[in-house]
């Protein structure tokens, strides 16, 4: 069973398509990054999965039924962002409306948890760091333990140190505990060794969902003489260009044969496999040039 | 069953919120309270009406539509969606609201004016130089609980509905608003048919007459004020 269904979703704000016309299928016990630039419509898309938000068009069926104002669906998710909580409540409070809320809720490895990253349970939440504040969030979201998790910019305000334990605790939760989790997050390179799927969204479109493997392999970088690449612009779909003298970067979705790649790697051709985020961000690139064009103008 | 038990477990969360919440609310109240009393009783060498029950009436109708404001604010709705609720639960929360606070509010009061007639008590007999007359009957005392808690839970609910509906749609609220004052204002023939109206509602033969008048007031300012909070969506 999939735990998420989108058809011909549509959400609009005014006259702005925010989200536009997506049709995606998320299986269960899968842990989704859901990839996109600033503005991209990551946050829309989960805000209508949580039921916030009312589809314009389309249909939306998370856990089997549409979580618009259903609390049978609603009371199986979770959806963490970094403006969660009242800056008034107390944290001991917000621990123990969330066993209350969720059937599933660890509330001793909570309390333990907390106690670990030394967050006093008794302090309000405005005399929290942000770094604490998003940690607190992410306690309360992955010990609910609900069979859909979002996790909007879960990192956000974390050190390098927090991210790296905030990973492990992810994957050792969702080892012992299945679920499907959503992560929305900028920092896709963290995010690789976790991620068995990808869904890539610009603009409000869905650009791909695949396997992390796929995407892995989705496209290659070819570094070399622009008179042997040149020739590959027509024949191949070219997702990155970029021209240094005589030489030529391309980067390449990855629909060559052996032969060609062979052929390539005798004229003097580099071939490198093109990062997950890289993948993303040349997927997700205006079509305005870079920034240092910008500047050299 | 699976959806009963989600419901309740919901319902009780959100409840929990809302005590917590509403401590610091009610820790207000009784430090107005509070104040008052004390500054009666250092002020003044007479009582001729009880301070605390006129205190608690008009406390709670500042406060308590004070807060129907502030519950009623996106931003405060956004925070009760952090747990899992739906929109019928957060309109039956605020009714639970609307409905105790003022009892809470009542009760508190009566419970001061104890307090108050010890205090006079006690200083009527260390000095010569006080008196106080005040009577309430079982009688007097159960009307005016009876009356006070309405008009209380009427004024809470019409600013419950009002708020409910501007933070929703804004502009036509203030348009609606606006044009109404405007209208009181400056059209005689308006301002004297709002004024009869209100006295038809307030001027009636009995306590219960006014009673249900404002309980039917009160029941519509519920089912207006669901339409948009139903309707919402959460940004």
């Amino acid at each position: 069973m999939n735990a998420v269904i989108l058809q011909n979703l549509v959400k609009r704000f005014g006259k702005k398509n925010v989200l536009d016309n997506i049709s995606l299928e998320l299986p269960e016990n899968c842990i989704v990054g859901l990839i996109g630039r600033n503005g991209a419509g990551k946050t829309t898309l989960l805000k209508t999965l949580a039921g916030y938000l009312r589809p314009t068009e389309g249909r939306v069926t998370v856990l089997g039924q549409e979580p618009f104002d259903n609390i049978r669906v609603l009371s199986d998710i979770v959806f963490m962002d970094d403006e969660r909580y009242n800056d008034s409540a107390v944290l001991w409070d917000l621990v123990n409306q969330a066993a209350l809320s969720y059937s599933r809720f660890d509330k001793v490895t909570a309390l333990k948890l907390l106690d670990y990253f030394n967050i006093p349970v008794k302090a309000k939440i405005k005399k929290l760091s942000k770094g604490m504040k998003t940690l607190f969030s992410l306690v309360i979201a992955l010990l609910s333990r609900s069979p859909l998790t979002m996790l909007d910019e879960p990192t956000i305000g974390l050190d390098a140190a927090h991210r790296k334990e905030f990973f492990s605790l992810l994957l050792r939760d969702y080892t012992n505990h299945p679920r499907t989790i959503i992560v929305s997050s900028h920092l896709i390179s963290e995010l690789e060794g976790l991620m068995e799927q990808v869904v890539l969204i610009d603009q409000g479109k869905l650009i791909f969902n695949r396997a992390i493997e796929d995407v892995q392999s989705y496209a290659l970088y070819l570094s070399g003489h622009r008179r042997v690449l040149e020739e590959l612009e027509g024949r191949h779909s070219i997702i990155y260009k970029e021209s240094m003298g005589e030489m030529l970067v391309l980067g390449v979705v990855n629909n060559l044969s052996e032969e060609e790649l062979q052929g390539l790697e005798s004229s003097g051709v580099k071939i490198s496999a093109m990062s997950v985020q890289d993948v993303c961000v040349n997927l997700t690139a205006t079509n305005k040039g870079g920034v240092l064009d910008v500047i050299a103008k | 069953m699976l959806s009963q038990n989600s419901r309740l477990r919901a319902m009780k969360s959100l409840l929990y919120s809302y005590y917590v919440d509403f401590k610091s609310f009610y820790g207000i109240y009784i430090g107005i309270m509070t104040g008052l009393l004390l500054s009666k009783l250092a002020l003044s060498s007479s009582a001729s009406g009880s301070s605390s029950l006129g205190a608690g009436l008009v406390n709670g109708m500042f406060m308590l539509p004070i807060a129907m404001i502030i519950i009623t604010s996106n931003s405060e709705l956004l925070k009760k969606f952090s747990f899992p609720v739906d929109r019928n639960m957060l309109v039956f929360s605020h009714i639970i609201l609307i409905l105790v606070l003022p009892v809470i509010m009542l009760l508190t009061s009566c419970g001061f004016h104890l307090l108050e007639t010890l205090a006079a008590e006690i200083a009527l007999t260390a000095t010569g130089n006080f008196f106080y007359t005040w009577v309430i009957t079982k009688d007097s005392f159960l009307v005016g609980f009876a009356l006070s808690y309405i008009i209380m839970v009427c004024v809470g609910g019409i600013t419950w509905m009002v708020f409910a509906w501007f933070y929703r749609h804004k502009i036509a609220t203030s348009v609606v608003c606006g044009t109404f004052l405007l209208a009181l204002i400056y059209l005689r023939n308006f301002r004297d048919a709002f004024l009869n109206l209100i006295n038809l509602i307030v001027y009636s033969p009995s306590p219960g007459m006014l009673f249900l008048k404002f309980s039917a007031i009160t029941l519509i300012s519920f089912a207006v004020g669901y339409i948009p909070i139903k309707r919402m969506e959460v940004k």
